[in-house]
């Protein structure tokens, strides 16, 4: 037991010393001194961490044939330690307990790859009923990710609460397919994100479902050339063909408040059957530092509606708006921060932000059945797509879709795994996940 | 035309090996004489090692790769495939099961009382409660809590309790459970509904055990006045509870419902091929005994007249009826397995449009807490499914089931009545409910499984009939239980010999055969006339019976085999043979 809080006391030193260095490297870097200068190059990516170094993990392994599995999302031991039920049925075979408050963390992307980590939970830290989780994790291709997260759920009242959040990430292999609903899969590059927020965030409930949200924050955002080997074009190479700015690149920075209203009326988180899930949420960002000169509005609406056909053969069905308003005469909002419409849960047939532009609009209906006690299986069709701005050029024309069957292994309290393919224009993409939005 | 035949070679050649095994008979040779009784299954051995299987990975094997190792199990598609399921191994020329170590034949074979439902145990009725308890063993695992003790007598128990929000409930069933598996003749532990006061309870000195949080200590009072702070007391301050007694004997591991214990020179016949076993589908559905698993058996090596040998018996009732355990049951339980890939793979590919039985269950709508969900709309005898799949179960026949279909119409309402009785339920209403329940079910029983064989039964040969003739006399189960009206049935029959058919009786609405005395004598003339082999098959008649059933065509042929004895010119039925 000692020596687990050992390794994890070292373990978030070291991540504390990563996270500074690696925002130390964009405050330096010249380049980002001024949104204007277009002709300079693009800052380099900060050296290797301590992360990376001790998970460095050869070539080999990284392109052995697991690795081609294209659009495995991620999958986490994490999940089965914090799940009771996994847990019971994984304790059936193996003796398996939980150190209390030690949390591991194992996932595999095919950006990612293999992710590793730890995290160490503190329940009842401040007030009664609190909770306190740190989080560290590595992966083989450098994406990283480090949290503080502190959640009290009565922190005020019984029914008023509240979130913090300190986070920190990096993320060596996204892609970014340009601007547009007509943005082409030839042209995408690979981008390196890195990003650091901090957030807090009060929550109200009422007894019928209904919720209120205000949430305050920072968020710091840099890209630099992405580290993927699989495409030619490098963001450099490609920001005059996409019209990027460096603006858009390097170190944006936003002070951000927000609201949102949300009402549940589900019958069943898990497996919802009757009722609805409907928020609207609103948030101003005002750029600082470099980014002084730009502010926006996003403005988000969503409802989800469930319908018994009978013994839970249920409809659902999905409705999502987005839109981003900007304020002045500015320059255009970094890509990272726009609408973006493709993944696990929002047009799946397509990868992670594929199409991306301010506004967006999608839906999208499922049928799901049950095949076992906590088991359901469904078929869906969604649509979306982006626009410049959706009241100028509202369509229902150009809409991109996607159809695809998958598994949803539930509980009462929500997703526990889902297993999902998805069939998109451009390619065929599968998941596999903890947890799922709706 | 050979390139298309070069695959299908091997699959017909393993087809045409598994033919002669298809073929094959479990029956015993039939000859005249007494039938085979007993299995002598208890001669002296060795005692066998303690078994302690994996449970959870034998759960895992049955439901997910035993189903696969039966799909590529050759002889056993060519049985299904010709509709000649291998039957058990265990039986006598009669159909019947041996007197075994796991098994005594009682209700529905040999007389038995409602009085003997409830006091058929032994010596004595559960534990003495005019003197001290002594508790010398805590049960810390499980949902309820527990503890053994030892009686004035020097009796030990198992002492078990209701949860607070459902009493009665579980212990009302384990103690019908295990009066009605011993009265359908299967070994289990006595359990008895107890009442008694906490002040008779004493800890013995120096107990160690393991806590709930592993730590390895003195058990004391405290750990006692824990236990009975969390269960359910009477008004007047008194607790009910269920003791199950102790078995006698050196507990060696749980049984396996197929397979043979290795070190038991005794077990002789793959349990997923013993009579009791595979009937025992039929026997469990009545009461809704879905747990029906190796977690749920024991066996025990015992010392009787003598000879020390494993005995083998079922335990643990508390997932019958309504209760499942601690709670009641819920809807699906008792109507599939709990992971069936069988059952997921309809749902999934028919996307849900195939509705399961128990997708209609409404466990929130039973009217009594301390029955649980029990019902007989929703239940079909051919549709119940323990929550582990049962390779004993997976190899039943109609033939299996018929035997276990005997046993339940056995129980007549007196025998219920009996059996409710040693639940102790405080609310007359609630037991009345539980008897028309268990009514219905066991009607919906014989009605399923007597219209899959020929229920007629209890064969008489008449042969001293003064005019010469042979009157076999039977009785049809349906009409005698009064699941068909009486009259409303005609049986006819026919008579061969080394399968050539000699004569066809006409059909009559009494429940026997006559062969007229001319008839006789043709029997004889056969018997004397055309090419003795020497064998058996040369004194052998069979005597193919079939019932038609308000009007309808006949139904499937009960075979009574008829042995000629030239020496003495006498007739004498030696074997039954019922048609799958």
């Amino acid at each position: 037991m000692r020596l687990i809080r050992i390794l994890f006391i070292t373990f978030c030193i070291f991540l504390l010393t990563d996270l500074c260095r690696a925002d130390q490297a964009s405050q330096n870097d010249p380049t980002t001194a001024s949104s204007d200068s277009l002709d300079t190059t693009l800052p380099q990516y900060p050296g290797k961490s301590f992360g990376s170094y001790m998970l460095d993990v050869p070539e080999v392994i990284l392109s052995s044939p697991i690795y081609v599995v294209k659009g495995i999302s991620w999958f986490a031991i994490e999940g089965i330690y914090r799940n009771g039920t996994l847990r019971r049925i994984v304790n059936q075979f193996v003796a398996f307990e939980p150190v209390e408050g030690f949390k591991p963390v194992i996932s595999y992307g095919s950006n990612k790859g293999l992710r590793y980590g730890a995290g160490w939970e503190f329940f009842d830290t401040f007030k009664q009923g609190d909770d306190l989780f740190i989080k560290g994790s590595y992966s083989t291709n450098e994406y990283q990710k480090h949290s503080i997260k502190y959640s009290a759920p009565s922190i005020f009242s019984r029914d008023a609460g509240l979130k913090l959040l300190l986070q920190y990430q990096t993320r060596t292999r996204e892609s970014f397919y340009g601007l547009g609903n007509d943005s082409r899969n030839e042209d995408k590059v690979s981008y390196y994100l890195e990003e650091s927020v901090v957030s807090a965030t009060t929550r109200w409930r009422t007894a019928r479902g209904l919720a209120v949200e205000v949430t305050g924050g920072w968020i710091r955002s840099n890209t630099f050339d992405g580290k993927s080997t699989q495409y030619v074009n490098s963001l450099d190479s490609s920001k005059t063909l996409l019209g990027l700015t460096d603006l858009d690149l390097a170190n944006a920075q936003f002070l951000r408040i927000g609201g949102t209203i949300e009402l549940d009326w589900r019958d069943n988180k898990g497996q919802p059957s009757r009722g609805g899930q409907e928020s609207v949420s609103v948030t101003y960002s005002k750029g600082i530092g470099d980014s002084d000169d730009l502010s926006y509005i996003t403005t988000r609406a969503e409802a989800a509606h469930y319908f018994n056909l009978y013994h839970k053969r249920i409809i659902a069905l999905r409705l999502i708006a987005q839109s981003i308003d900007v304020k002045g005469d500015v320059p255009v909002i970094p890509f990272q921060f726009r609408s973006g419409l493709g993944d696990a849960n929002l047009l799946r047939g397509y990868t992670t932000n594929r199409f991306i532009d301010n506004d967006l609009t999608a839906a999208a209906i499922e049928y799901r059945w049950p095949i076992w006690d906590l088991l359901d299986a469904f078929i869906f069709a969604e649509a979306g797509r982006v626009y410049g701005s959706i009241t100028k050029e509202f369509t229902l024309k150009n809409w991109h879709e996607s159809i695809g069957t998958g598994l949803r292994l539930w509980n009462r309290d929500g997703v526990i795994l889902l297993l999902q393919g998805a069939f998109g224009e451009d390619d065929t993409q599968f998941y596999l996940e903890l947890g799922g939005e709706w | 035309m050979k390139n298309f035949l070069r695959p299908v070679l091997p699959v017909l050649f393993i087809l045409l090996l598994a033919l002669p095994f298809g073929c094959s008979n479990n029956r015993e040779n039939l000859r005249p004489g007494q039938p085979r009784l007993e299995e002598h299954d208890n001669r002296n051995i060795e005692q066998p090692k303690v078994a302690e299987p994996v449970l959870a990975w034998q759960s895992a094997d049955r439901t997910l790769f035993m189903q696969a190792e039966q799909l590529i199990d050759f002889e056993r598609d060519f049985r299904i495939l010709t509709g000649n399921r291998r039957e058990a191994y265990n039986i006598n020329s009669f159909d019947q099961a041996y007197n075994s170590s796991w098994f005594t034949n009682r209700i529905g074979f040999v007389e038995f009382t409602p009085e003997q439902v409830l006091h058929d145990f032994g010596e004595v009725e559960g534990p003495d409660t005019s003197g001290v308890w002594t508790a010398f063993r805590p049960k810390v695992q499980g949902a309820t809590p527990g503890f053994w003790i030892e009686d004035a007598r020097g009796d030990q128990y198992i002492i078990k309790f209701d949860p607070p929000e459902y009493p009665e409930l579980a212990t009302g069933a384990s103690a019908m459970g295990s009066r009605y598996f011993h009265a359908c003749g299967y070994n289990v532990p006595q359990e008895t509904i107890v009442l008694w006061r906490p002040e008779q309870l004493r800890i013995k000195a120096g107990v160690m055990f393991t806590d709930r949080s592993g730590v390895y200590r003195e058990f004391v009072q405290s750990d006692l006045e824990d236990v009975l702070a969390r269960i359910h007391k009477l008004p007047d301050g008194r607790i009910r509870s269920l003791a199950s007694r102790v078995l006698d004997g050196k507990i060696v591991g749980p049984f396996s419902y197929d397979g043979r214990r290795k070190d038991d020179p005794n077990d002789w016949c793959p349990h997923e091929h013993r009579r009791e076993l595979r009937g025992l589908y039929v026997v469990g559905s009545f009461i809704n005994h879905y747990d029906l698993k190796d977690q749920n058996t024991l066996d025990s090596y015992v010392t009787e007249d003598g000879r020390s040998f494993v005995k083998h018996y079922l335990i643990d009732f508390g997932s019958t009826f309504g209760s499942n355990g601690d709670r009641p049951k819920s809807a699906k339980p008792g109507y599939a397995n709990t992971f069936d890939l069988r059952d997921m793979l309809v749902s999934w590919f028919t996307l849900g449009l195939k509705k399961w039985g128990w997708e209609d269950a409404r466990p929130q709508d039973a009217p009594y807490p301390s029955i649980g969900y029990f019902e007989s709309e929703i239940f079909h005898p051919a549709k119940f499914d323990p929550i582990v799949p049962n390779p004993a179960f997976e190899n039943k026949t109609s033939r299996d089931c018929f035997w276990g279909a005997r046993i339940v119409m056995a129980w007549r309402d007196e025998h219920l009545k009996a059996l409710i009785k040693a639940a102790r339920f405080s609310d007359p209403n609630a037991e009345q409910y539980l008897l028309e329940i268990l009514k219905e079910r066991r009607d919906k029983i014989g009605r399923y499984w007597f219209n899959k064989v020929n229920p007629l039964d209890n064969f008489e040969l008449d042969s001293d009939s003064a005019a010469g003739a042979l009157r076999i006399r039977f009785s049809d189960l349906a009409v005698k239980y009064r699941l068909e009206e009486d009259g409303a049935s005609r049986y006819q029959f026919e008579v061969k010999h080394k399968g050539k058919r000699l004569l066809r009786g006409d059909e009559s609405s009494e429940q026997q055969v006559v062969i007229a005395a001319n008839d006789v004598e043709e029997l004889r003339t056969a018997f004397k006339g055309g090419k003795p082999s020497g064998t058996a098959a040369d004194h052998l008649f069979e005597v193919s019976i079939r019932t038609k059933r308000n009007g309808g065509g006949a139904g499937k042929a009960v075979g009574v085999w008829i042995w000629y004895s030239p020496e003495s010119d006498s007739f004498q039925i030696v074997g039954l043979d019922y048609q799958d």
